[in-house]
């Protein structure tokens, strides 16, 4: 080929990436208006957090709010990276897993300036245990934007039925089970109760209900070892392994909780507040499911979580990214959030607004559980300790093996992970 | 200097220059791809490779743990099983997954009628998203209302099959998911090395008097060996890749998981939910010396049984 041609190719292909770094340039400022970015990872949720963003994008001229969804599995992948790039979301969703790493990498903005100056936030009114969860010394790395609780859901059409009158909160470990024994129909695939292997949503909040604990109060401990803790985790897997009034941990690998509850076939289950808008969305479900406090044992308990909202430490709209925090952690956009019954609402008095999105569910519950809510067990590597408890229990699931005796080496397992913390 | 010697040593400057020129545009048409692959493939290897020397802090500064990743693997019950599993996998549905897709290529070669809608069939699943094949897979191989269940009911067994969660099934479970993605891409270059074999061969073996059998034998396999090489070099490579099927099939409260967990699967575990990148890096680059080590001997054994005329 002539010289010639080799130049026009050349100049074809110069021109082309100009042309592609021009493009991708043009994420730079065209107005005065600040454009900023909220990152967050449930599609469930998007209605309420686009509904806050669309009132204050209307309220002001000054800055404008994209929300963004990316799902769960890649959120934390893709903010990791971001945050190594210095190209942080402005602002986003922050958890309990993942709080520790980015503490510590200090690429969180530290809000607590902001709340002693603000007029918006009044941190009294947030749930103590969420907020000293986002706490780093005397560093505030997010506030919290809602709560759940867990809740005994059942299906009202299977109760009536079995003329068995529905839970409530005089509920005990006994009745649960006595319920769950009459209501199981082996023959047409009924199932009384849902146990399957899950810790917020399961064996967690009747470890609490035992008076034991997951993780010691100083957190270099296992609650392992506390009897209270083994018995109740033991009774939780009789129900499937002993009493066959739950579906084996195998069977939940072909159909999920929420798969067996919806088709009609457990009477109850738990499921935690973020699940409402799930059980809703099933017209079967919709129809014949509603919910009640956990049941008693030696005491009441509910695990509760929630979710906080951070800002980007090196974000280059911090007065813009500060503007809609406050507007979002307000009670006017609290309250824009839990119309939408995406999650409950973490300030007080705001929470309610949730339960007025679910007037056919007793959603009430999920507020009056707070008054005995223990806080879902974290340290720095919570997602380490979790997946070594998870493998040591997957043989006690299977009934090969007691909870007792995997005990001493699951306590030995979470104490070399909190060791290292 | 003669007026020979000058025009002589002019030439040889110009030749030179035009060299250069050349060499110059060889380099400037490969830049896209080598500095793709230098960014994207070479560097994040080597970065690997530096990683599982280190305790990786995400945000912080990494330190330098020499051989302790590597001694904890040899240590770690679950790596082993993953390795157990990742060559189990490879050693069954490798062999069964060639001799399928020559099987299914010596077929569609032949002249009968709509033979491009049976090739198109078989190479489907290729196409497909290895995502939404798993899924599918993982509705058929339901325990209760599976399809597969429900088939083997109707045809008078018991069909009581626990795919999904039994750890005695779980790997062939696996393994036959494996084996029916890769059946057609490995037919279609399987088909493209029959078509290259002269029909002459197969005329004169006819006046020979040599049958079908005879003739596949002794004319259609020896000259497919160069494809069969290639097919089975890259099939070993991705057996012992595998991740994504498994990642789908088998959630991870799965109580059967260990049974089928792969290395990749613990590498990825390991390094994006454990965050643990360090220890994630020395599993992935145990793998790939497994891979290097096998290729190599493939590529000096291949000498024994392709043929290249």
């Amino acid at each position: 080929m002539k010289k010639e041609n080799w130049k026009k190719i050349f100049s074809a292909f110069l021109l082309s990436l100009s042309l592609f770094l021009v493009g991708c340039n043009n994420g730079e400022e065209t107005s005065k208006q600040a454009e900023i970015t909220y990152s967050i990872w449930d599609p469930v949720q998007l209605p309420g957090m686009q509904a806050v963003a669309k009132v204050f994008n209307e309220q002001q001229d000054d800055v404008h709010v994209n929300v963004e969804v990316t799902p769960w599995e890649q959120y934390w992948t893709k903010l990791e990276s971001s945050a190594k790039g210095g190209k942080m979301p402005d602002i986003f969703w922050m958890h309990s897993n993942e709080i520790a790493k980015y503490s510590e990498g200090q690429v969180l903005m530290d809000l607590s300036e902001v709340i002693e100056t603000s007029d918006e936030i009044d941190f009294s009114l947030f749930p103590e245990e969420l907020v000293e969860l986002y706490t780093d010394g005397d560093e505030q790395l997010g506030i919290p934007k809602d709560y759940s609780t867990i809740g005994l859901w059942y299906n009202k059409d299977l109760f009536d039925q079995a003329g068995i009158d529905y839970p409530d909160e005089t509920w005990t470990w006994d009745t649960l089970l006595d319920a769950a024994i009459e209501l199981t129909d082996q023959e047409k695939g009924i199932y009384g109760f849902l146990a399957p292997l899950n810790r917020e949503e399961g064996y967690h909040n009747f470890i609490y209900q035992n008076g034991g604990e997951v993780l010691s109060d100083d957190k270099k401990q296992s609650g392992f070892r506390n009897p209270a803790t083994v018995e109740a985790v033991q009774w939780y897997v009789d129900l499937s392994i002993k009493y066959g009034v739950s579906p084996t941990a195998g069977e939940f690998s072909d159909n999920s909780d929420m798969s067996y509850f919806q088709a009609g076939r457990a009477a109850m289950s738990l499921f935690g507040s973020w699940m409402t808008a799930e059980i809703a969305s099933n017209e079967n479900s919709n129809e014949f499911a509603d919910v009640a406090v956990l049941p008693a044992g030696e005491e009441r308990a509910s695990i509760f979580n929630g979710l906080a909202n951070s800002i980007s430490a090196d974000t280059p709209h911090p007065e813009a990214a500060i503007e809609f925090l406050e507007f979002l952690s307000s009670e006017e956009g609290m309250i824009l959030q839990g119309k939408e019954g995406g999650a409950i609402p973490a300030l007080k008095g705001a929470d309610v607004s949730f339960t007025e999105a679910y007037p056919q569910f007793n959603t009430e519950v999920f507020i009056e559980q707070m008054d005995y809510r223990e806080i879902k067990p974290y340290s720095k590597y919570t997602v380490r300790w979790e997946y070594e408890e998870n493998d040591d229990l997957i043989p006690v699931f299977f009934g090969d093996v007691t909870v007792e005796e995997v005990s001493e080496q699951l306590a030995d397992n979470v104490e070399r992970i909190l060791e290292t913390e | 200097m003669s007026i020979q010697s000058r025009a002589k040593s002019k030439n040889i400057s110009h030749g030179n220059r035009e060299k250069r020129s050349m060499m110059f545009w060889g380099w400037m048409l490969i830049a896209p791809t080598l500095i793709g692959l230098l960014i994207l493939n070479i560097i994040p290897v080597i970065q690997t490779l530096i990683m599982s020397f280190q305790n990786v802090s995400t945000f912080g500064e990494s330190t330098w743990v020499f051989f302790d990743n590597y001694k904890r693997l040899f240590e770690d019950p679950k790596f082993w099983l993953s390795l157990k599993n990742t060559l189990l996998y490879g050693i069954i549905q490798v062999p069964i997954t060639v001799a399928l897709s020559t099987l299914a290529a010596v077929l569609l070669n032949q002249k009968i009628k709509g033979v491009e809608v049976y090739r198109v069939i078989y190479f489907l699943p290729m196409i497909a998203a290895p995502a939404a094949v798993a899924m599918v897979w993982r509705w058929m191989y339901s325990s209760d209302y599976g399809l597969i269940n429900s088939f083997l009911k109707f045809l008078g067994f018991s069909g009581n099959i626990e795919w999904l969660y039994n750890p005695q099934v779980v790997i062939w479970s696996l393994i036959i998911v494996g084996i029916w993605s890769n059946v057609g891409y490995n037919m279609i270059l399987l088909l493209s090395g029959l078509q290259e074999i002269p029909k002459s061969y197969y005329e004169a073996a006819d006046l020979d008097g040599a049958g079908t059998v005879q003739q596949f034998f002794k004319i259609t396999l020896p000259l497919l060996t160069p494809q069969l090489f290639f097919v089975l070099v890259t099939s070993i490579i991705s057996a012992f890749q595998v991740f994504d099927l498994i990642f789908v099939m088998f959630e991870a409260t799965n109580p059967a998981l260990s049974k089928v967990q792969s290395l990749v699967y613990q590498f990825y575990n390991e390094t994006f939910i454990l965050d643990d990148k360090g220890y994630g890096a020395a599993i992935v680059i145990i793998l790939v010396v497994l891979i290097m080590i096998v290729t190599v001997i493939q590529l000096i054994g291949q000498k024994k049984w392709v043929n290249y005329d």
